[in-house]
């Protein structure tokens, strides 16, 4: 019977496909940690490729006509690009994360506003609905469905924790060039670019991370940062233009 | 191998909360599987079965976790009871046929052996069902506040405004993997996630995930969801369907 067990065990372990891996190791607050500042600035390499006029074939009449595509600004100065996601992974304790735990997501002007954000793990997201059009917000992490709700025209707010860290993809079915993203932290190193392509994380602890950056339409990349007890590091970064 | 088969097929196969128990019912729903379910929705339950290509939808792949038919709200798992309706009663239009002549042991095992087949099951709770309202019967006054909730929410976007599936976005929706997916025409009384009113009132409050059709769980109360199912069951009634 004992053995029976075991190829019971065995076989259930074998259908399920059960892969027992170690959890990551949870962020923990230690406000002794980390005095260093972490700067740096994103830029474009190649020239940035003219903004893309998208035509709406759905309540154009309040949508307009055609929307431009704003998933790529670059500072004609520096080459910097806005609106890049950066975040140092790796990082195990350090300062507490940010009080802000609400992320207002508005559909106006048939657009999704922010249309990109990171928060920290535990965050609240508020959706609603400013337009007199029918929106959904269609939310994908990975390959499943987080949320797809319905926002009629003056429906009420919608609220869904944003519990575990993860990359949140947004659209709308019923206008397909309304995107957003999210990004969900379990730690407080993260940061988006500012016009010049500028970031800043602060209180970094000392050691080796990775720098990991995220855009819309650029990519993922990651590169290596050494962080020293004192003073600052500067971590830039090159990202290819799209051809 | 031998060994597993002849476990199925000898021992007792009710989960007696024993961990035994459970594994039993998943060997039993395998080979349940095996029989009905592999030659569309194939051996790893990805959806690429050998007769998959040829179908239209394609059929369901059980690795993400993401189902269309649940009573739990969006993004939620479904509930063993969504599981097993869908089996038992299969979808309507599609070559998901109904099994309701399996021995309802074989189907629970089979709801068993399908969540084993997600990693989601093991790390997710399943949602709450959303709960029915109190009986409200089929009038003449809960059909007309069906078709202004019809109205209000917008639904002929989509459904258009005989609720055919022929709105003004019906031939621009895709589903999330990308495939172009036609909006229901509810006018029919076979709807693939059972008979309205009942089962317009799930997938309303709950959408079905994977397509475009949102929930509605936020926007409107039981009450009016109900007299929302009890208006698209008077279209198929009234056509005599």
């Amino acid at each position: 019977m004992t053995r029976l067990r075991v190829v019971h065990k065995a076989v259930l372990m074998m259908i399920l496909g059960v892969v027992m891996t170690e959890p990551a190791r949870a962020y923990e607050v230690d406000l002794s940690a980390g005095k260093t500042t972490v700067r740096g600035q994103i830029t474009l390499r190649g020239p940035a490729p003219p903004a893309e006029r998208v035509t709406v074939l759905r309540d154009s009449a309040f949508c307009g006509e055609a929307v431009t595509n704003e998933s790529l600004l670059v500072d004609r100065s520096s080459n910097g690009v806005a609106v890049v996601v950066v975040s140092l992974e790796g990082v195990t304790a350090g300062k507490p994360l940010p009080d802000e735990r609400r992320l207002a997501l508005e559909n106006r002007a048939c657009r999704f506003s922010p249309r990109v954000k990171a928060v920290p793990a535990g965050s609240q997201l508020e959706i609603n609905n400013a337009d007199p059009v029918l929106h959904n917000t269609h939310i994908r992490k990975s390959d499943a469905t987080f949320l797809n709700v319905a926002l009629p025209p003056g429906g009420k707010t919608i609220r869904k924790p944003l519990a575990d860290p993860g990359r949140l993809d947004v659209r709308c079915d019923a206008h397909r060039f309304m995107q957003a993203t999210i990004h969900v932290f379990a730690h407080p190193y993260f940061a988006v670019t500012d016009q010049a392509g500028k970031f800043e994380l602060t209180q970094v602890p000392p050691g080796t991370y990775r720098l990991r950056v995220w855009h819309e339409i650029l990519g993922m990349q990651e590169r290596t940062v050494t962080v020293p007890a004192q003073g600052q590091a500067i971590a830039n970064m090159e990202l290819q233009a799209p051809n | 191998m031998v060994a597993c088969v002849a476990i199925a097929l000898t021992a007792p196969l009710i989960a007696d909360g024993t961990e035994d128990g459970a594994a039993n019912v998943v060997v039993r729903g395998r080979t349940v599987y095996r029989e009905q379910c592999v030659s569309c929705h194939g051996v790893q339950g990805d959806g690429r079965g050998e007769a998959a290509a040829s179908l239209s939808p394609l059929p369901q792949n059980f690795t993400t976790g993401v189902y269309k038919f649940r009573s739990t709200m969006s993004g939620q798992l479904p509930t063993d009871d969504d599981l097993f309706r869908t089996i038992t009663i299969g979808i309507a239009g599609t070559a998901m046929d109904r099994y309701a002549a399996l021995p309802e042991q074989d189907r629970r095992a089979l709801v068993a052996y399908l969540k084993s087949l997600s990693p989601r099951f093991a790390r997710e709770e399943a949602g709450q069902p959303i709960a029915f309202p109190a009986s409200r019967p089929l009038t003449p006054e809960s059909v007309a506040r069906g078709r202004a909730v019809y109205e209000r929410m917008q639904c002929a976007v989509c459904h258009g405004d005989g609720a055919r599936g022929d709105g003004p976005l019906a031939a621009d929706l895709s589903d999330t993997d990308g495939l172009p997916i036609r909006p229901a025409d509810l006018t029919r009384p076979q709807l693939k996630g059972g008979r309205a009113p009942e089962s317009v009132f799930r997938s309303v409050m709950a959408g079905l995930d994977g397509t475009p059709m949102p929930s509605y769980g936020d926007s409107l109360i039981p009450d009016e969801a109900w007299d929302l199912a009890l208006y698209i069951f008077s279209l198929s009634a009234r056509e005599g369907k």
